[in-house]
């Protein structure tokens, strides 16, 4: 009887329900499988397993925060804008001190994301616009104080320490999946994703809940442009370009719905930043040129979503 | 439905990914081939027999060169395939990464080359700010790095480098008299109220192509009008010059000093064209690029300065090469070879440049590289050297080395 039953559970482990549920995860091994082989096992190999995280760290730590602002149902299209400018703005601050850069960095970024949840959450625009706005805004300002680039003391490569940045993608990343699944302010997230009206009339404060999601990615924009800052020890007109569409890759390739809601699961940030790293670094050690790169990078995005998202019968887009 | 067209993109990728794939094991696989094989043992007995006349080849190295190929601009091709012939001059392997020309962008693809044990990186700076970082990096791995296309303008970062080990050097053009020529050929046109288009402000060759154009412009009494920077994409080229029409009724001249934008002067043409301004508003750019000569013939293109863009990279690459097998030109410091400018004004070069520096060959193709610019084979070869070589360097002397 009990062997029975053990069959059964199995049979049905690999039921088209559960293969659809954890699409993600198999994606995610199908990638780390496939460029093992194609690359005869370099891709895991040591001197590559840096590679691989400093593909995954500042794509993870967005896309951790970057779950609120989805669950939400809303999209933030300013996160390289905010990176690039948190980073040029941390890198004039050197001029007067390095111990302003962090501080810096991170107030900048606050400061940015928290305009995006004003003006999503109190000013009432749509957040596709106001973030794109705040991009260009970010973009030109960038431009005009750097007017090209900075640099800042190469003694600050000491904060580009692999044990650092571990530390820093574990901290944000616990602390935003408490948030997200332990605490009042995730669920109140995915309630107003879910439906505006309801999460109001169940006593959600949706324009707070609002204004604290943009600002924490914005926060966390800071803490990437601090990093990004402090790897290259320069800041540009071009740092954390097209950064927004890399989070936004991860967050699909990991299975998140951007129509927000429910369905918004946690792990697609983590589970869609590992396969976005990984991807990237085995394409390039393949020796898989630039064209084909993008190329395979479009025909992943539709298999995936196609793949993950009927399944709750949900739109990609609300 | 979805899912079986899901399946067969997935399918199909992998299918492409084995194809595309240009990996050692690909290769490594090929060679094993029966056939292969057997012309393989004669090559190599072949070569055996001229080693005896010449001297052994240095050790097998990697050179790592961060560039963009996906970019189908024939330019940015032949870029690649420049670096390639003087990588395999000295029996190296050259291995890419895609990158995105940015600063923090460059510096990733420098460390995946460092983890991918490469011998030796070349790479276009975005910054000089960049470059001690870039050097720190190197030195900690043991790796040298060289540059291409751009000279160091900070006088401390440029102290520093040059002291630095693994500085190989690099080729660069005088772009302030560059820019300076350009403008001064075209006020001698007739021009006298400029509209200029350039690479984004911060990048090393923008700013001092602005210095040069400046200087030229107030030698000749040109008049600029206005600087665009950072046109990437043709639809932004078109409304610049729209604009420029529009703003500037006495604009009787449009310079390109720089720009990442693909088919740049086609979409000038056009826009000019469009407004009915084609041939009477003189163009000109610094950079050639593939479609000058239907427009030179035409008369509505004027002057270009370039050719370094192949020229550049491979001596770029030829000065790393040598100093990653031990031969630098230059003993103590980086060997810095400036590249001429060339001039192109008639259809006819036109049509040459697009054949014989825009094709699969490269501007000296690896025999000539390995004859003429590889110390270890040759140790009269020096920076003097390849100076005198570069004098001599012209679309017509390319024509005559590789015309069949």
């Amino acid at each position: 009887m009990e062997n029975a039953a053990v069959v059964k559970k199995d049979k049905t482990f690999f039921t088209k329900e559960t293969l659809l549920r954890n699409f993600s995860f198999f994606g995610l091994a199908l990638i780390l499988i496939l460029f093992e082989v194609l690359t005869k096992g370099k891709l895991l190999g040591s001197k590559n397993l840096m590679n691989i995280f400093n593909n995954f760290f500042s794509i993870a730590l967005c896309s951790v925060m970057y779950a609120f602002v989805l669950a939400l149902g809303e999209l933030d299209l300013s996160v390289g804008a905010i990176v690039g400018f948190s980073a040029a703005m941390a890198a004039l601050a050197s001029n007067l001190s390095i111990y302003l850069i962090f501080p810096i960095a991170i107030l900048i970024g606050l400061l940015i994301g928290s305009l995006n949840g004003f003006f999503t959450a109190y000013l009432n625009v749509e957040s596709f616009i106001g973030t794109l706005a705040m991009s260009f805004i970010c973009r030109g300002l960038t431009t005009y104080f750097l007017n090209g680039s900075v640099g800042i003391p190469i003694g600050m490569r000491t904060f580009d320490q692999n044990w650092i940045k571990v530390l820093a993608v574990i901290v944000v990343a616990v602390i935003a999946g408490f948030l997200f699944n332990k605490c009042a302010f995730g669920k109140h997230c995915r309630a107003v994703g879910a439906s505006h009206a309801a999460a109001q009339q169940s006593g959600v404060n949706v324009k707070k809940t609002r204004m604290i999601a943009f600002a924490l990615v914005g926060l966390v924009c800071g803490l990437i442009g601090f990093f990004t800052l402090v790897r290259a020890c320069t800041a540009s007109s071009k740092t954390g370009n097209a950064f927004e569409f890399d989070v936004l890759l991860a967050v699909l390739f990991g299975g998140m719905p951007l129509s927000g809601g429910w369905s918004v699961k946690f792990r697609a940030a983590i589970v869609g930043s590992l396969a976005m790293a990984i991807l990237e670094s085995g394409m390039s050690l393949y020796g898989i040129d630039g064209l084909v790169q993008q190329i395979v990078r479009g025909v992943i995005l539709i298999v995936v979503v196609a793949l993950s998202f009927d399944r709750k019968s949900t739109g990609v887009i609300k | 439905m979805k899912k079986l067209l899901a399946m067969m993109l997935t399918g199909a990728m992998v299918l492409g990914l084995t194809a595309c794939g240009n990996s050692a094991s690909t290769q490594d696989a090929a060679a094993e081939t029966p056939a292969e094989t057997e012309a393989a043992v004669e090559e190599e007995a072949a070569t055996e027999e001229v080693a005896a006349d010449t001297a052994a080849d240095p050790e097998k190295f990697v050179i790592g060169f961060p560039w963009d190929t996906a970019n189908t601009d024939p330019t940015w091709i032949s870029i690649y395939n420049n670096v390639e012939a003087a990588v395999e001059s000295a029996g190296g392997e050259l291995i890419n990464v895609t990158t995105d020309n940015t600063a923090d962008g460059l510096i990733d693809n420098i460390s995946e080359l460092i983890s991918r044990d490469v011998d030796g990186i070349l790479f276009m700076p975005a910054s000089d700010s960049m470059l001690p970082t870039v050097d720190s990096m190197c030195a900690d791995a043991g790796v040298c790095w060289g540059t291409m296309f751009r000279d160091i303008n900070d006088a401390d970062i440029k102290e520093a480098m040059y002291a630095s080990d693994w500085y190989a050097g690099g080729c660069h053009e005088d772009d302030i008299a560059c820019a300076s020529n350009i403008v001064k050929s075209m006020g001698d046109m007739g021009v006298t109220n400029l509209g200029v288009i350039n690479i984004a402000k911060g990048d090393t060759s923008s700013d001092i192509r602005d210095k040069g154009a400046a200087e030229g412009a107030k030698e000749a009494g040109v008049n600029i009008l206005n600087t665009t920077y950072d046109i990437t994409v043709t639809t932004d080229m078109t409304k610049t010059i729209e604009s420029y029409i529009a703003a500037y009724p006495e604009m009787d001249g449009i310079l390109v000093l720089g720009t990442y934008c693909g088919a740049a002067i086609p979409t000038i043409e056009k826009a000019l064209s469009d407004q009915g301004k084609a041939g009477e508003i003189k163009v000109g750019r610094i950079d050639f690029e593939s479609e000058l000569g239907k427009y030179l013939e035409e008369g509505t293109f004027h002057v270009s300065y370039g050719g370094q863009q192949q020229i550049d990279p491979l001596v770029s690459a030829a000065i790393l090469v040598n100093k990653v097998i031990g031969t630098p030109y230059v003993e103590d410091g980086p060997s810095i070879i400036i590249t001429p400018y060339l001039e192109l004004t008639d259809a006819g070069e036109a049509a040459q440049f697009n054949e014989y520096f825009l094709g699969d060959e490269a501007v000296y193709t690896a025999e000539e590289i390995k004859d003429s610019m590889i110390r270890y084979y040759d140790s009269s070869i020096d920076k003097a050297a390849m100076d005198k070589l570069l004098s001599t360097f012209s679309i017509a002397d390319v024509v005559a080395r590789h015309s069949k």
